[in-house]
């Protein structure tokens, strides 16, 4: 029953730190995010299994934490309202080649990001050549040209 | 078509409905132990006692291995001689459930053949006993456990998961 309850309060508790911490947090990964990543599991390991290691407890957890991501998918599926406040929106940066600039700025995402993806993922070589660039949900940056 | 992809809507579909049964096993599993079928919870609380009720065992019906699975023994005043009380338990159960400890300590432990002899000190005359026995499961499947306190037997069967 412990593990249940245990699995249920962290899956929430993650849930909540890391909308918490924001989306560039995860999306940019350097190496250091994936060591605190890496950190993050280590110390979560020990609050889910406590001082219980049966393969029992093990399934449980695991069993628990997936049907726990199952259900908040199957929720935000029905209740379309909740999905904003569990994965955000995206969020328009720059439009017509123009920054927006205190967007920019809460998002923490820089002019130099978006020209970096206008290059690998467009091919683009100047803000002007963009026309949209949106932060998705994920994190990610979808650039769209300019159709000229 | 002129997408040039391996698709197959039967075997999606098949798929979808193999992971919605899917879904339903896992959350009979956690239903299973919320409940306590699968280690310490409601339904694995139990007790048992002796048939003339002056003996009783709190365990835990479904237990898990590597985890603390401990007897609660309680004893009517009637099984109080000189001062003491005995409590005869078999050897074998102690080797799937190790013995962390026993509150109170035990004034003596003797091996009586196939059983273990707990001695326990119960200065005040006419009262009753209350003996926690510190087990850590250490075997897997079925187990039966029996209590003996003077002519009294409490028998219980437990259930150890890997």
């Amino acid at each position: 029953m412990d593990a249940v309850i245990r699995a249920a309060a962290l899956y929430l508790f993650l849930l909540v730190v890391f909308r918490v911490s924001g989306r560039r947090t995860l999306s940019q990964a350097t190496t250091f995010d994936f060591v605190l990543l890496l950190i993050i599991g280590e110390a979560t390991q020990q609050g889910l299994l406590g001082q219980d290691f049966s393969m029992t407890n093990a399934f449980i957890v695991i069993v628990t934490l997936m049907l726990m991501d199952i259900g908040m998918s199957l929720f935000q599926q029905r209740v379309p309202a909740v999905s904003r406040y569990v994965e955000g929106l995206p969020v328009v940066l720059l439009e017509h080649g123009e920054p927006i600039k205190d967007r920019m700025d809460k998002a923490r995402v820089s002019e130099s990001d978006l020209l970096e993806k206008a290059r690998s993922s467009q091919g683009l070589e100047r803000l002007e050549q963009i026309k949209y660039a949106v932060l998705e949900k994920d994190g990610s940056i979808s650039i769209i040209p300019s159709s000229s | 078509m002129d997408l040039q992809i391996n698709q197959d809507a039967g075997f999606q579909w098949r798929e979808w409905a193999a992971q919605r049964v899917g879904w339903t096993l896992m959350s009979l599993l956690v239903l299973a132990a919320v409940v306590g079928l699968l280690g310490p919870g409601p339904l694995s609380w139990s007790e048992a006692a002796s048939a003339d009720e002056s003996a009783t065992v709190d365990y835990l019906r479904w237990a898990r291995r590597g985890r603390e699975a401990g007897l609660t023994i309680r004893v009517d005043a009637s099984h109080v001689r000189d001062g003491q009380v005995t409590v005869d338990v078999p050897a074998r159960y102690f080797q799937d459930m190790r013995l962390r400890g026993v509150t109170p300590s035990p004034e003596q432990v003797q091996a009586n053949g196939d059983l273990l002899r707990f001695v326990f000190a119960v200065p005040q005359a006419g009262a009753r006993a209350r003996l926690e026995f510190d087990l850590e499961a250490d075997g897997m499947g079925p187990l039966r456990g029996e209590v003996r306190v003077g002519t009294s037997t409490v028998r219980f069967s437990q259930f150890i998961w890997p």
